[in-house]
């Protein structure tokens, strides 16, 4: 047995490596040592491959099934398929602690690799950031979760990992949510560097904005399957339910997406310094703070399986970075201040400013329902639960809200909107609302709560649509290229902004979606004899029989269902309970028949000997575009990220293809 | 649990059931505020006829570990027990803020899901998001005001059509400069 003690010696040395390279690098920055800078930034790569180690040995140990180790015994059992045996790694407290520490040490070595030749005063604060923080999630292993602790004595088998985390969300989700959350770290360093050096231009957000895009994309893709996996598998017909884990992934979106908008003030027009570097702070801290709620357990929630006394390391650290951002701020407020001016109320400044308060609004909001339970007991003594009753209530109105600023803030205009300009960019569109009210209304949809996100969803596509619309028409008459080429073009050539507004069609999608499948969802609980039908909106299920299973791994028992859409049989639906052993509690595996317009989504609730079995059903309509949300923003953001071929140096980046291809630049 | 709550009595329900006295009085301002809280849901002024069964189950909590979720989703046996008895209350007319005090009396004031605004420190729960983007506003309006220093010079209209991306005149600005401008835009 001697990997897991040369992955526990791995810990030891990426502690002390990173410990060092933070030093080295704030010593040689303050000393003007080159030669301590240097030797910082080796020692982040050699940080990354103590962390490659350690994090390679217990995946091993894992596919091994070496239950002599703790982890190893404690998230995996040799009955689990392959792939969630993998999954195990990031199933647990240590192993996902390893997972984080790793990221950070690849984002490091990404960029003290990418910034070797650039940004010489900028980089050592950088890496030492991003060192500091290494160290923490590697001190936080050493000391209090260490995925190499070994059993006195070998457990002879292991546990299996949750059997509601054994789904194929599982592989992917939990991950995706870390690159997010370790992604914020880098602009954070940068934002730390600009502070620490006093060069609080624009520089520092230029060179981030790529990995704050990468890193809210996959925040908010991670949140997504998230969602998608609750909805698959925790068997209740919803995919969100403002649980603190949930809401500490989507506080540091909400501020990321605050940030992206409010450093385009900052680079147009110089403004917002202080704002900016307040943000990025708040979303690193965020983001340590969503992964301290995950796994502090702190706040009693389905996800909190892993419960361990962590929460003094992270208050710690969470508030040491705060001193250290106010501290940092503080002492650069002079320079920090704007000079530019704002001219108008109906401006884009201040659409943007709008959009960054109402964006900060609701993750304070978030915030504060997420702590208020643990701050009533300190105050009252009395628990109170903070859950999707209040949630609801109050991000709808903030969420509408901004569903209207995603219109109106892309076509307002610079400095000061005109009558002229507010008429000519928003009367299509609100007239395009109008319309969709209007038909919503005659179609039968009367409640409000729907009329008014959908015509809203109506109104940005509206702008949207415009944008492109007057893009491609221009460019058209300029370069004489044919309507398809032009569109085409136009993207490729405003990489950022049409990018940013096939995002903001994926918000549209998603407002749509959840007004959908929160206002007309359709709910219905029936126990059924066999041969025995149900209906529910336009469809009649009718339960055939129920069968049994068994495999090493799992009991299951599965029902078949007979559907019929109006008279037209659509198929059968086989929702099962699954039992597994050593676990109390069976697994709801649901049947979804899917379709762009709505999901029949069929649960086996209860079944008894006497051949009766009870149904719970939902329809959920609309809720595909959940999902499709998902799409348009990865899409959307792509294009954003790809580096745009004719504005930066030619040295900095690789020339893409339309440079190369010599289409002229108008 | 708290033994000195006033009982339910026939005539809280009456005042709770009739909030439209207060609406015909004080005007329209008093009504939006009325469609506000409605809009959000606020078990403030409901009117007892709009109570439900769905109503309330979803307004309550499961504690038996599943996370928090709504009775009217949890499938465990006591959630089925409690909509049972949800659906005994609003059978007995009671309104829904009658019904939700019932149930904290007897499960604790864990079981509603957002933290009821009638009990002291609760409030602070629903005040303090708004609160902060009132702040918020407040700041936004000082900041914007504070930097509307040089008026003078930019508010010409010609000037700004010229600088602004979105206004495209028909003759007056080229297309070119148009799409110049589009491409500074957004760096």
């Amino acid at each position: 047995m001697l990997l897991p003690e040369l992955g526990h010696f791995s810990l030891i040395f990426a502690l002390c490596f990173s410990i060092y390279a933070a030093g080295a690098g704030v010593f040689g920055a303050r000393r003007h040592r080159r030669d301590f800078v240097g030797s910082a930034r080796n020692s982040v790569f050699a940080v990354f491959c103590f962390l490659t180690i350690a994090s390679c040995i217990l995946i091993h140990e894992l596919m091994v099934h070496n239950f002599g180790l703790r982890y190893v015994a404690e998230y995996s059992s040799s009955a689990m398929p392959k792939q969630y045996v993998f999954a195990a790694f990031w199933g647990g407290m240590a192993g996902s602690m390893l997972l984080w520490a790793w990221l950070v040490g690849l984002f490091g070595s990404l960029v003290a690799w990418q910034n070797r030749r650039q940004h010489e005063a900028l980089m050592p604060y950088v890496l030492s950031t991003i060192m500091g923080t290494a160290a923490f999630f590697t001190a936080v292993m050493l000391f209090g979760a260490n995925p190499f602790e070994q059993l006195a004595i070998p457990a002879t088998h292991g546990t299996q990992l949750n059997p509601l985390l054994q789904n194929p969300s599982m592989m992917f989700h939990p991950p995706t949510l870390y690159v997010g959350y370790v992604g914020m770290v880098v602009p954070y360093a940068f934002g730390i560097a600009a502070l620490a050096t006093g060069k609080l231009d624009d520089t520092w957000i230029r060179i981030t904005r790529r990995w704050t895009l990468f890193a809210w994309l996959f925040l908010g893709m991670g949140i997504l399957m998230g969602a998608q996996w609750a909805y698959v598998e925790l068997g209740w017909g919803g995919y969100w339910g403002w649980d603190p884990v949930e809401n500490a992934s989507f506080m540091p979106w909400l501020i990321a997406t605050a940030f992206l908008h409010s450093v385009m003030i900052q680079e147009k027009k110089g403004m917002l310094k202080v704002w900016n570097v307040s943000l990025v702070c708040l979303m690193y801290i965020m983001s340590i703070f969503g992964t301290f709620l995950t796994r502090s357990g702190v706040l009693s929630s389905v996800h909190a399986f892993a419960n361990s006394n962590l929460g003094p390391y992270f208050l710690m650290f969470i508030g040491g970075s705060v001193l250290l951002s106010c501290a940092l701020t503080h002492r650069q407020w002079d320079k920090l201040k704007s000079e530019e001016e704002i001219e108008s109320f109906v401006s884009k400044e201040s659409s943007f400013l709008l959009n960054n308060l109402l964006l900060l609004g609701a993750a304070v909001a978030v915030f504060w329902g997420t702590v208020f339970p643990v701050l009533s007991e300190a105050v009252r003594g009395v628990k109170v639960t903070v859950a999707a009753p209040y949630f609801n209530r109050v991000m709808v109105p903030i969420g509408l809200a901004l569903l209207a600023l995603t219109g109106i803030c892309p076509l307002i205009a610079w400095r000061r909107a005109s009558p002229q300009n507010l008429k000519r960019n928003y009367l299509r569109p609100a007239l395009a609302a109008l319309v969709t009210a209007l038909l919503l209304y005659v179609f039968g949809v009367r409640k409000l709560l729907a009329i008014l996100p959908l015509s809203l969803c109506a109104f940005v596509v509206g702008t949207i649509v415009l944008e492109y619309y007057r893009g491609t028409l221009a460019r058209r008459s300029i370069t004489g290229e044919p309507l398809g080429l032009s569109f085409v073009n136009l993207i490729a050539r405003n990489r950022r902004r049409y990018g940013g507004y096939i995002v903001h069609l994926g918000i549209v999608s998603l407002f749509a979606g959840i007004t959908g499948s929160t206002v007309y969802k359709l709910e219905k609980e029936a126990t059924l004899r066999i041969g025995e039908n149900m209906k529910i909106g336009g469809y009649s299920l009718r339960y055939d029989q129920l069968k049994e299973q068994s495999t090493p791994a799992r009991e299951r028992v599965i029902a078949s269902l007979a559907v019929w859409e109006g008279k037209r049989f659509i198929g059968t639906l086989l929702p099962e309970k699954n039992f597994h052993p050593d676990q109390d509690q069976p697994v709801t595996e649901t049947a979804i028949r899917g379709t762009l317009k709505e999901d029949l989504y069929v649960i086996l609730a209860n079944w008894d000997r006497n051949s009766t079995a009870t149904f719970k059903v939902f329809v959920n309509p609309l809720i595909t575009l959940v999902w499709l949300s998902g799409l348009f923003i990865l899409t959307g953001t792509t294009i954003a990220m790809l580096p745009d071929p004719q504005k930066v140096p030619v040295a900095a980046y690789v020339p893409s293809r339309q440079a190369a291809d010599g289409i002229p630049v108008t | 649990m708290n033994l000195n709550r006033p009982g339910l009595t026939r005539k809280g329900f009456t005042e709770m059931a009739d909030p439209t006295s207060h609406v015909s009085s004080n005007g329209p301002r008093v009504v939006i505020v009325c469609v506000l809280l409605q809009l959000m849901g606020v078990p403030v002024a409901t009117p007892a006829f709009s109570v439900s069964e769905r109503d309330i189950s979803g307004e309550l909590v499961c504690l038996c570990g599943c996370g928090n979720m709504p009775i009217r989703d949890c499938e465990c046996s006591n959630a089925q027990k409690i909509r049972g008895e949800i659906r005994n209350k609003v059978k007995g007319g009671l309104s829904k803020r009658e019904i939700l005090d019932y149930f904290m009396d007897k499960y604790g004031e864990e079981i509603v899901g957002a933290p009821p605004p009638w009990k002291g420190f609760n409030v602070a729960a629903w005040i303090m998001p708004f609160l902060s983007l009132a702040a918020g506003s407040i700041v936004f309006v000082r900041f914007v005001k504070s930097r509307k220093a040089g008026d003078s010079d930019y508010t010409r209209e010609g000037e700004e059509t010229n600088s602004s991306p979105e206004v495209r005149g028909k003759g007056a600005t080229p297309l070119e400069s148009r799409l110049d401008q589009e491409l500074k835009d957004y760096e």
